[in-house]
């Protein structure tokens, strides 16, 4: 099945609807919670990363019995040097976000470290694509 | 499975009009209204009294015990929650309301605020013995239910120790032993006299709809030592009625009493900052713990437990979480104003704890604890061990939400559950009866709705029964 989300722009109050929704459908499914908590993080760090850098996008969540793949994609300014921004406390956020207490440049690792596989896509200019894969393999009990 | 089915939260049919006021405001969307009433899905209830709270028509209720239950016990053992404290005003002091329950029928008094007193260094302790972080306070088991239906990934971060109120339970169980078979004055009344627990009532007086749950249903441990739990509505008149002939100002230290009281426990007044756990902030002030965090109401408390699930706030120690506004003062079942209640416990407190250090100082000057003194510190009177305030249960999550325990069927559930959604027009009107859009969707798919009763749908229908719903219309949230 397939879950479609908006992610606003800098609106900080609905950060985390996003991930919030897909914690709701994942409890619907019944996944383990250890997996709903890695893909609660992973998703939640891509959604601020949109509302803070990517100017708005979507989160594009399928899934099957075996995979859930999320696609996060915005139309913002790119990643010139994706090896750069994977390292960590590497950030590009302004002053302003910072003291907001976000943008410490730990997103990217961050997912990385949640995920069990990470794909980046970007254009300079013309926005991100990151596709999160997690491998459901699910506990009988 | 484990599930539980008794609910201290219930409804009054007779009252309730349908008019869906309470499936708006319930947390864990447990309630729906179906056939012009409302009905509570017990599987999803916390006990949250947010219902009763909201209720317009009064109709939601809590199943608290009677009074008139005092009597099928010889011994009747009072356990107040701190917050009764707050609620006769702050003129009104902590000895008085002690003498009131005297003269209502209760043969001894022991304040949960003990519990909360002992349980404090033990708190404290455990966070430093951990890596955890952040631990969540487990005292309101409102909050415990919320984590083990909407945040299952939580339950590690619980602190695993039994609630103030059980703690305070066990101790009154063991001394009622220690005294009644040790002390040949006292006996039970009766043929052989010989001490029995279950001829002992201890009752717990609260403001709390989740009280009456969790003695039924204990959460990390299996039996509650609480034989019935009183409400503060019920009990109010009674001791304010008792309170009525003295006068004012005249608490304080012990004087004599003219009631039935046995009083063979020690009488406290130096709790301290036990009294404090009965407002928002105050368990938070007596552990003292740099950087914790106090959360109220369980709006506030779900925003910031969505947070912490998202990974976030994971260097803050420590999260006194209460499900009611201002704390337990703001209880379903209390009388006075929350915000009066407040500060009255504000000032009970810092008086307990000041008269409470300059007595230790005082015996501490004088090298010797005197037995009458010690009375003011039951920490050290009624010495209790970390380890048996510890959950001696797992917590377990409970998942309400599952729409089928096979994952494909599941899956094609909340593809049908999505299809629908989109379909609705995303108002979260409430006149289907269920709290939101989706939740309709979602009881569609369960066979438990169906799609007319979407009220907008089905007068779209009756005006133009050609055309289907614009797409324009569908919900909000979906792309």
């Amino acid at each position: 099945m397939k879950l479609s989300l908006s992610i606003p722009w800098m609106d900080f109050s609905a950060a985390g609807k996003a991930s919030a929704e897909v914690k709701k459908l994942l409890a619907r499914l019944g996944i383990e919670q250890g997996l709903v908590k890695r893909i609660a993080i992973a998703m939640y760090e891509g959604e601020m990363n949109i509302a803070i850098h990517g100017g708005g996008g979507t989160a594009d969540i399928e899934l099957t019995p075996d995979l859930v793949d999320i696609y996060l994609r915005d139309h913002g300014p790119g990643i010139p040097d994706i090896g750069l921004a994977m390292t960590e406390g590497y950030s590009t956020a302004s002053e302003e976000i910072r003291n907001m207490g976000f943008g410490a440049g730990m997103g990217l690792p961050n997912m990385k470290r949640n995920a069990d596989e990470l794909y980046i896509e970007s254009v300079v200019n013309q926005g991100t694509t990151v596709h999160l894969v997690f491998h459901l393999n699910r506990k009988q009990e | 499975m484990g599930i539980s089915i008794f609910h201290s939260v219930y409804l009054d049919t007779n009252l309730c009009v349908g008019c869906t006021t309470c499936i708006k405001h319930c947390p864990t969307q447990a309630i729906r209204v179906r056939e012009g009433k409302a009905s509570i899905m017990e599987e999803r209830c916390i006990d949250c009294g947010e219902c009763i709270r909201v209720c317009p028509k009064g109709a939601k209720k809590s199943a608290t015990d009677p009074l008139a239950l005092m009597s099928d016990y010889d011994i009747r053992v009072a356990l107040p929650a701190p917050s009764l404290y707050g609620q006769f005003g702050s003129a009104c002091k902590p000895a008085e309301i002690f003498d009131a329950l005297y003269s209502v029928g209760f043969n001894e008094v022991f304040d949960v605020a003990w519990g909360a007193s002992v349980l404090t260094p033990a708190i404290r302790r455990f966070v430093a013995s951990t890596q955890t972080r952040p631990l969540i306070s487990s005292a309101c088991p409102v909050i415990v239910r919320l984590i083990q239906l909407r945040f299952p990934s939580l339950i590690p971060n619980l602190v695993p120790f039994l609630p103030p109120m059980e703690i305070t339970a066990r101790k009154v169980r063991e001394l009622l032993a220690q005294i009644y078979q040790s002390d040949r004055r006292y006996s039970m009344p009766g043929e052989s006299g010989e001490f029995d627990q279950h001829r002992a009532g201890v009752f717990f007086i609260t403001p709390c709809t989740s009280k009456v749950t969790a003695i039924r249903l204990p959460l990390g441990y299996k039996q509650s030592m609480v034989s019935a739990v009183f409400s503060f509505q019920d009990i109010f008149a009674s001791l304010k009625k008792a309170m009525a002939p003295r006068g004012e100002g005249e608490a304080g230290d012990p004087a004599p009493h003219g009631h039935s009281g046995h009083e063979k426990f020690s009488r406290f007044s130096g709790l301290g900052r036990g009294f404090d756990w009965a407002r928002s902030d105050g368990e938070l002030e007596s552990l003292r713990i740099p950087g914790a965090v106090s959360v109220d109401g369980i709006e506030n408390v779900i925003t910031l437990f969505e947070d912490i699930d998202n990974g976030k706030f994971s260097d803050i120690p420590y999260i006194e979480a209460l499900a009611c506004p201002g704390g337990c003062v703001g209880g379903p079942m209390a009388v006075a104003n929350p915000h009066v209640a407040r500060s009255t416990i504000k000032a009970i407190a810092a008086s307990a704890n000041s008269s409470a250090s300059q007595t230790q100082a005082e015996s501490a000057k004088r090298g010797s604890v005197s037995p009458e003194r010690n009375n003011d510190s039951p920490e050290r009177l009624y010495s209790v061990t970390d380890e048996s305030m510890r959950w001696e249960t797992e917590v377990t999550p409970t998942p309400v939400m599952l729409l089928d325990r096979d994952l494909t069927v599941a899956l094609k559930l909340a593809e049908g559950m999505e299809t629908i959604a989109a379909s609705l027009p995303g108002l979260d009107c409430g006149a289907c009866g269920g709290p939101d859009c989706r939740s309709l969707a979602e009881d569609i798919v369960k066979g438990k709705a169906k799609i007319d009763d979407c009220i907008v749908r089905l007068k779209q229908k009756i005006i133009a029964p050609e055309a289907s719903m614009p797409s324009s219309a569908a919900c909000g949230k979906q792309a």
